[in-house]
């Protein structure tokens, strides 16, 4: 067998898509909306002159009061320019939200042995371009939901709709969040990669669909993160 | 397999004598030393363990056996000469056919797992010693299971078993043989790079595949992080043997060191851990089954140790992050911290810690 014969694609969805021994599909559900919850409970907290790092102590104090402060990854609220920076990338220190202005949080807690991950944009003031960049990040999340509800791509094909839909909105799509697994805690012993490299069509319930612009002069992003379900999961 | 041993198991463990049969120099600065089996008493043990020396000062020394167990077999080992080593240098170059040896063992944890998927070994230096005695094995098992071995050094004549290997892959097709360099000459026509990069080039999917990794903790750190990107890696399936200096007081970063006791479920080694890292690192490049899923931001709680009784009031008190985080796990007792948030200071040397994440962690052998 040759070596490159060996190399698995990853089409295969049975090992992808497994789950571990505590998986439970009401308690992933209620997890999620207990995380939906706090996202907006940290935003509604978020007042121009803080500085970023208040506003991710602030958000931490509050998760730790909900129960909710063990995450599989750290706390974001990011401000401002900061707002550009891909996962895991520290921000740059001291940005402080102005009164026209924009920030996202990205929180992905483990309550009991279930996971959650989420994540939104705010608008505070008047800031047309930000604006649309915050609705763009939701309308686009919810284009390739709908895209993924409706036809039997898989999570590559998603994620290659996506750049397009993303460019005729006039943004960039940061593929260095494209969507990952979720499940009991933790997710990673199944599968850590992205959901834009699988190459079959993922199951609800069981993946997260992430989508972060960035305007093309580099001046802010936008990041919206759910689960993918169908749209009577969506309704408010 | 150079390094101190696990303290309690030796309580438990047998004692052998054994006479020296070969000695044989395999590299400029490697000596395959073969014991004649124990007259007293069989010595039984699985591929991928290892024994320990007892040295006259009562010192041990710790080796792989690098051939399978059998009856009447004689016993193996893979030694590297180390610069100032009170056994590579010192007592090796004196010994001779029939002197006695002393020793105890088997020790360890790594051993031969049945599966249908690829067995991927992988090692460097005498890191081979362990991956033989499993290759061994896993050839005399018989069955259709693909095994590929992935030895890595830096220049030719660090593969000081080379043709031996190149020998029993023409003998058997589902054995694999990769000889990796990482400074290879012009005339190499093999693998260039490190073990870790030739396995992430070969496989694009590590389900069903079991992976054994023997060397420096370094490497076994660094193919811990190129593997684990890899989709189907599983810790569980990733066995790890790694060797250190039995006893260094400045690791090859250059950095100085400080001694770590780590329990886990009664089996204590003395690792080393550099200055100025964190607890979590040490741990981690000693092959500690420890986990770590946001990647050391005081936030997922998966490196959560237990500071044993008389070290927790001379530890640094943890910052308000971890405060905050240790408050809102499940099953804290007295002593539990962060291991991400321990820096490794002057101050902590001699700390001793158990881990307390997982009922099933063990150590690697």
């Amino acid at each position: 067998m040759s070596e490159l014969a060996m190399k698995t694609d990853l089409a295969v969805t049975t090992d992808l898509e497994a789950v571990g021994a505590a998986f439970n599909e009401e308690q992933m559900l209620f997890v999620r909306k207990r995380t939906r919850d706090a996202i907006h409970e940290i935003a509604s907290r978020v007042k121009p002159g803080m500085v970023e790092e208040d506003a991710v102590e602030m958000a931490k104090d509050l998760l730790a009061g909900l129960g909710m402060l063990k995450g599989w990854h750290d706390v974001y609220v990011r401000f401002g320019t900061n707002t550009l920076k891909t996962f895991g990338a520290a921000s740059d220190p001291g940005v402080i939200l102005g009164e026209n202005d924009m920030f996202f949080i990205d929180i992905g807690p483990v309550w009991k042995d279930w996971e959650g991950d989420g994540g939104d944009t705010f608008v505070v003031g008047q800031q047309s371009e930000m604006q649309r960049c915050a609705t763009s990040a939701r309308k686009l999340f919810h284009i390739v939901r709908r895209k993924w509800a409706t036809s039997g791509v898989s999570g590559k094909a998603l994620y290659d709709f996506a750049i397009v839909e993303a460019r005729k909105m006039g943004w960039e799509l940061n593929m260095d969040l494209s969507g990952h697994r979720i499940s009991d805690f933790p997710h990673e012993a199944i599968y850590k990669g992205p959901l834009a490299e699988v190459e079959f069509k993922p199951k609800p319930l069981l993946w997260v669909l992430e989508i972060h612009i960035r305007d093309p002069q580099n001046r802010f992003g936008a990041f919206y993160e759910d689960m993918l379900l169908a749209d009577s999961y969506f309704q408010a | 397999m150079n390094q101190l041993p696990m303290h309690e198991d030796s309580a438990a463990a047998n004692r052998f004598e054994a006479a020296v049969q070969r000695l044989d120099r395999l590299a400029a600065d490697v000596t395959r030393l073969v014991l004649a089996p124990p007259p007293q008493a069989r010595f039984r043990y699985r591929p991928g363990q290892f024994l320990s020396l007892i040295l006259a000062d009562g010192q041990r020394r710790s080796f792989s056996m690098a051939n399978a167990c059998g009856i009447d077999r004689p016993i193996e080992l893979h030694i590297r000469r180390r610069p100032g080593g009170r056994f590579s240098e010192t007592a090796l170059s004196r010994l001779k056919v029939d002197d006695k040896l002393t020793f105890e063992g088997p020790f360890g944890q790594v051993n031969w797992r049945e599966g249908r998927g690829t067995a991927i070994l992988m090692g460097t230096g005498t890191g081979l010693a362990p991956l033989k005695a499993l290759l061994e094995h896993g050839l005399a098992a018989g069955g259709h299971r693909p095994i590929r071995l992935y030895w890595g050094g830096r220049l030719p004549h660090d593969l000081y078993l080379n043709e031996h290997l190149c020998q029993l892959a023409l003998e058997h097709t589902r054995f694999s043989f990769i000889p990796v360099l990482s400074m290879p000459p012009a005339s190499w026509a093999g693998r260039c790079g490190y073990v870790q990069d030739a396995v992430t080039e070969d496989f694009a999917d590590l389900h069903h595949a079991d992976l054994y990794a023997c060397g420096s903790g370094a490497m076994i750190d660094a193919a811990r992080a190129r593997l684990g990107q890899l989709p189907g890696f599983h810790e569980d399936r990733f066995l790890t043997d790694a060797f250190e200096p039995a006893a260094p007081v400045v690791r090859s970063s250059g950095l100085p060191s400080v001694q770590l006791f780590v329990n886990i479920h009664g089996t204590i080694r003395a690792i080393r851990g550099p200055l100025g890292a964190t607890l979590l690192s040490a741990l981690r490049e000693a092959g500690a089954p420890i986990l770590s899923v946001c990647g050391g931001k005081a936030s997922c709680g998966t490196c959560k140790i237990t500071v044993a009784e008389p070290w927790r009031d001379r530890l640094r008190q943890p910052a308000r992050t971890e405060r905050r985080l240790l408050a809102n796990l499940d099953d804290i007792g007295p002593g539990d911290r962060l291991a991400c948030q321990i820096p490794l200071t002057q101050e902590t040397d001699g700390l001793a810690i158990s881990l307390v994440c997982h009922a099933t962690a063990k150590w690697p052998a």
